[in-house]
């Protein structure tokens, strides 16, 4: 780029010496004129510099469409979506990074993708259930300007599923703890086998992620780093964790990233239809 | 002194600043990406349908460059911003000058050149061949490419990590990649703005329109009061696209991103904002 740096008086003609006042533009035409026919094959009206740019520019353009088509491919993400949103693939198509769903949600759920190597995904929005939980106020989806976000897409009712994490979840191994199955608004969406262990019921579920921001075994297991943070997440319906029945270990959370997409994935959506039935679906049939 | 470079930088960072306050406010109103003409068109083939909800917001912007001239690249785009916070006393503009003007003289009050006819002009060929290789790219891999790269995106991304890191606690790469590319793409290719930036090439197209409206304002030196005869250049040389307004044709006022600087430092205040 250095040597490209400023010649720009080196291809414009040596300025005539006389001052043409006031409607220089014939004298400015001919210099067009010239410097056009200096330019070869070029397209008029364009410097070597801005061509060779343009040029430098589209071939990054492809190399970045070509890496990021990798990085998509090898990531197999399948991020938590807001709810509304389709799959992966349309999100990412349809999804202009405007940030108008990170701003409309009122509990700050909404957040940008941050930037991995999944860097295609940078921006587009993804739920975060740390510091609340989502009760379907379609704030996200009225603000999506793109339908990136829509009302008719399966997970406008159901955005995804809780899985229980054995090793993390402290009803799993001591027993006594019952605050995910008594805080859930789903009626038989968490329930407690004859051993007191929560178990998800994934067809009910729809991912409103209350039990994974109440779950207290962050507090509880705090001397042991080995395990998962919460007893229990949410993830999306066409994660590989979703996929795999029952509750996961860390470990296995930990391999499947929360995130990376089932080949199955989109079918599982189809149960959204059990979800429309808890009241707080509201407006959707 | 530089009154309207002070002007511009509190203007494209109350854009941002209003956009952070939307953000806590829970006010979607979004960022500038809402408006722009290059993510509709680049949705619109990455996803085979046309987002028609955009278009109004779309066409509001180009509208604004049609009866305004390219006002939205000095006053509100943060790649302006960026030069004028960090590219020293004399930031470069859309054709990547250094701050001399290439048809003035270099003893003052000789006659010299016209400025207009030495000025390197921005380019639509090669704002459309980026376009042209991005909506490609889009339609093969699916997803908008140019986003990835825009300096617009990458301010409001910056701003966004930021906020994220907040609320969240969760610091990102992009709090760091972010500001580099944006600055990378300012500093290291100076002529982002002439030959690469695609939402140029349809500023480009509105500009058309706007130097054939005749009420239209645009700067003009008043001939009774201005001294271009007498060999002053003072508008070329500050302004950051070499345009002289004594001479320039209604081309060379396409370029004219409404900056002001001339009518700012013009020694005999000649400089209007006419529509002719």
């Amino acid at each position: 780029m250095q040597g490209m740096k400023e010649k720009s008086s080196g291809q414009a003609t040596a300025g005539s010496g006389a001052a043409a006042p006031l409607g220089a533009s014939a004298a400015d035409g001919a210099t067009r004129a010239d410097d056009a026919t200096r330019s070869g094959r070029r397209p008029a009206g364009m410097s070597r510099r801005q061509f060779v740019m343009a040029g430098a520019a589209g071939a990054v353009l492809v190399g970045a469409g070509g890496l990021g088509a990798f990085a998509r491919d090898t990531a197999q993400a399948a991020y938590l979506r807001p709810p509304g949103a389709e799959d992966e693939a349309h999100l990412l198509a349809r999804c202009d990074r405007c940030q108008r769903c990170v701003q409309a949600c009122p509990y700050d759920l909404v957040q940008p993708r941050p930037l991995t190597w999944d860097f295609p995904a940078v921006g587009t929005p993804e739920l975060i259930y740390k510091d609340g939980y989502c009760d379907f106020c379609m704030k996200c989806v009225e603000a999506c300007p793109t339908g990136a976000l829509s009302w008719d897409a399966p997970s406008a009712a159901n955005i995804g599923v809780a899985k229980v994490v054995s090793d993390a979840c402290v009803a799993w191994d001591w027993g006594g703890c019952t605050v995910c199955a008594d805080r859930c608004p789903v009626e038989g969406a968490i329930t407690l086998d004859d051993r007191g262990r929560p178990h998800v019921d994934e067809v009910l579920c729809d991912g409103c992620g209350l039990c994974e921001m109440v779950c207290p075994a962050p507090s509880l297991r705090a001397y042991d780093a080995s395990t998962a943070e919460k007893g229990i997440y949410v993830v999306s319906r066409q994660s590989a964790a979703a996929a795999v029945p029952g509750a996961l270990t860390s470990a296995e959370l930990e391999e499947l990233c929360r995130t990376r997409r089932t080949d199955a994935g989109t079918g599982t959506t189809a149960g959204a239809g059990a979800a429309g039935s808890r009241e707080k679906g509201g407006s959707r049939e | 002194m530089n009154k309207m470079r002070y002007l511009r930088i509190g203007v494209a960072l109350a854009v941002l600043a209003a956009v952070l306050a939307c953000t806590f406010a829970h006010v979607p109103a979004g960022t500038l990406c809402a408006l722009c003409p290059v993510g509709f068109a680049e949705i619109a083939v990455a996803s085979g349908s046309v987002p028609w909800a955009l278009l109004p917001g779309v066409l509001a912007l180009l509208a604004v460059v049609a009866l305004l001239g390219r006002v939205f690249c000095s006053w509100v785009c943060p790649t302006s911003l960026t030069r004028n916070l960090f590219g020293g006393r004399t930031p470069r503009g859309l054709t990547g000058r250094t701050g001399t003007c290439a048809g003035c003289a270099t003893g003052a009050g000789s006659a010299a050149g016209d400025p207009n006819a030495a000025r390197t002009r921005s380019s639509l060929a090669a704002q459309g061949i980026v376009l042209a290789v991005l909506l490609a790219v889009s339609l093969v891999v699916h997803f908008p490419v140019f986003c990835l790269f825009c300096p617009i995106g990458l301010a409001f991304g910056t701003l966004f990590a930021a906020s994220r890191l907040l609320i969240t606690w969760q610091p990102g790469w992009e709090l760091i990649v972010f500001p580099a590319m944006l600055l990378a793409e300012v500093f290291l290719l100076r002529r982002w703005c002439a030959a690469i930036c695609p939402l140029g090439f349809f500023f480009g197209l509105a500009a058309k329109l706007h130097v054939r409206l005749p009420f239209a304002p645009k700067p003009r030196a008043d001939a009774a009061t201005c001294l271009y005869a007498e060999g002053c250049r003072t508008c070329a040389t500050v302004c950051p696209e070499d345009i002289c307004d004594a001479t320039a044709t209604p081309r060379d006022l396409e370029d004219c991103t409404g900056c002001l600087d001339c009518k700012e430092h013009c020694p005999t205040k000649a400089v209007k904002l006419t529509g002719k």
